[in-house]
């Protein structure tokens, strides 16, 4: 199989990349680990995330914005209902028979 | 370091999913740089390597208990490392579409060489990045030595389909890459 003409170029990047991590690198990840640990996670951690509490108030907001549109609706249509009895009782009154 | 052969990493493997430290240790040590140079090729910045590498490993001892199969250790940790360097770019997205006047952010502005860099790497670093992020991931998996299947699983795709992707994208590597040097 031939060698592609970048492979001496994979090897000088992977150098490069591995020279980025310093030499305790894996005494910080365990150290973060354990620091993360006391954080809240999983569920928690995603029930905090901003896009998450971004969410929960548009359908908070949503959610209010329907209950007061439907009590409102409500109440007009129960005064309307009202005031037309009322007009259906006066026209009955005046009925002649 | 290099990698255990596969009985005692399987073994390594194992106690780390026990929770020993050491073991946890000694499983960052072989991988680091094999994991930095996958995260470098993927994402092609040299300020992302530490800190996604960090976070490739943590989420690597929070989910080894997970790990049914110690011995596909390798393939499931590579897999874990494409998706943390494609979640990073997307979200790298999102805040420049959310932060217009962020636009001179240090993620905007491509990697200069350095004088210590050989024209060989800025070439491939050149051509990696005319390639989409996907296929980088996916030249990155095959540089790795994964399998037709492990890069078809990890990518959900079929090994067909897999096949032609992979051969398109080492094509217009290539091309790149002659092109750059």
């Amino acid at each position: 199989m031939n060698t592609p003409p970048e492979s001496r170029a994979w090897y000088r990047l992977n150098q490069h990349a591995a020279a980025q991590l310093p030499a305790d690198f894996p005494d910080r990840v365990l150290r973060q680990l354990r620091l993360t640990r006391t954080e809240p996670r999983g569920a928690a951690r995603l029930f905090l995330h901003p896009f998450a509490v971004s969410a929960y108030t548009a359908a908070f907001c949503f959610l209010l914005v329907v209950i007061l549109h439907t009590r409102s609706t409500e109440e007009t249509n129960a005064r309307h209902l009202a005031q037309w009895h009322e007009v259906a009782m006066q026209t009955a009154s005046l009925d002649p028979l | 370091m290099d990698i255990p052969d596969t009985t005692a990493l399987t073994d390594l493997v194992r106690q780390a999913q026990l929770g020993r430290e050491d073991a946890q240790r000694s499983l960052i040590v072989s991988y680091q740089n094999r994991i930095a140079g996958f995260i470098y090729s993927i994402t092609g910045r040299s300020d992302a390597v530490e800190d996604l590498a960090q976070i490739i490993f943590i989420k690597m001892i929070r989910a080894l208990p997970r790990l049914d199969q110690p011995a596909q250790f390798e393939a499931w940790l590579f897999r874990m490392a494409r998706n943390a360097c494609i979640d990073h770019l997307r979200r790298q997205r999102w805040q420049r579409l959310f932060s217009p006047l962020e636009q001179e952010d240090h993620f905007e502005i491509p990697e200069t060489p350095t004088s210590v860099d050989s024209e060989e790497l800025d070439a491939l670093r050149h051509a990696l990045s005319k390639l989409k992020p996907s296929d980088r991931a996916l030249i990155a998996l095959a540089q790795e030595g994964r399998s037709q299947q492990e890069m078809a699983d990890a990518t959900g795709v079929t090994v067909v389909a897999l096949k032609a992707r992979l051969h398109r994208a080492r094509e217009q590597l290539r091309q790149h890459y002659e092109h750059a040097s």
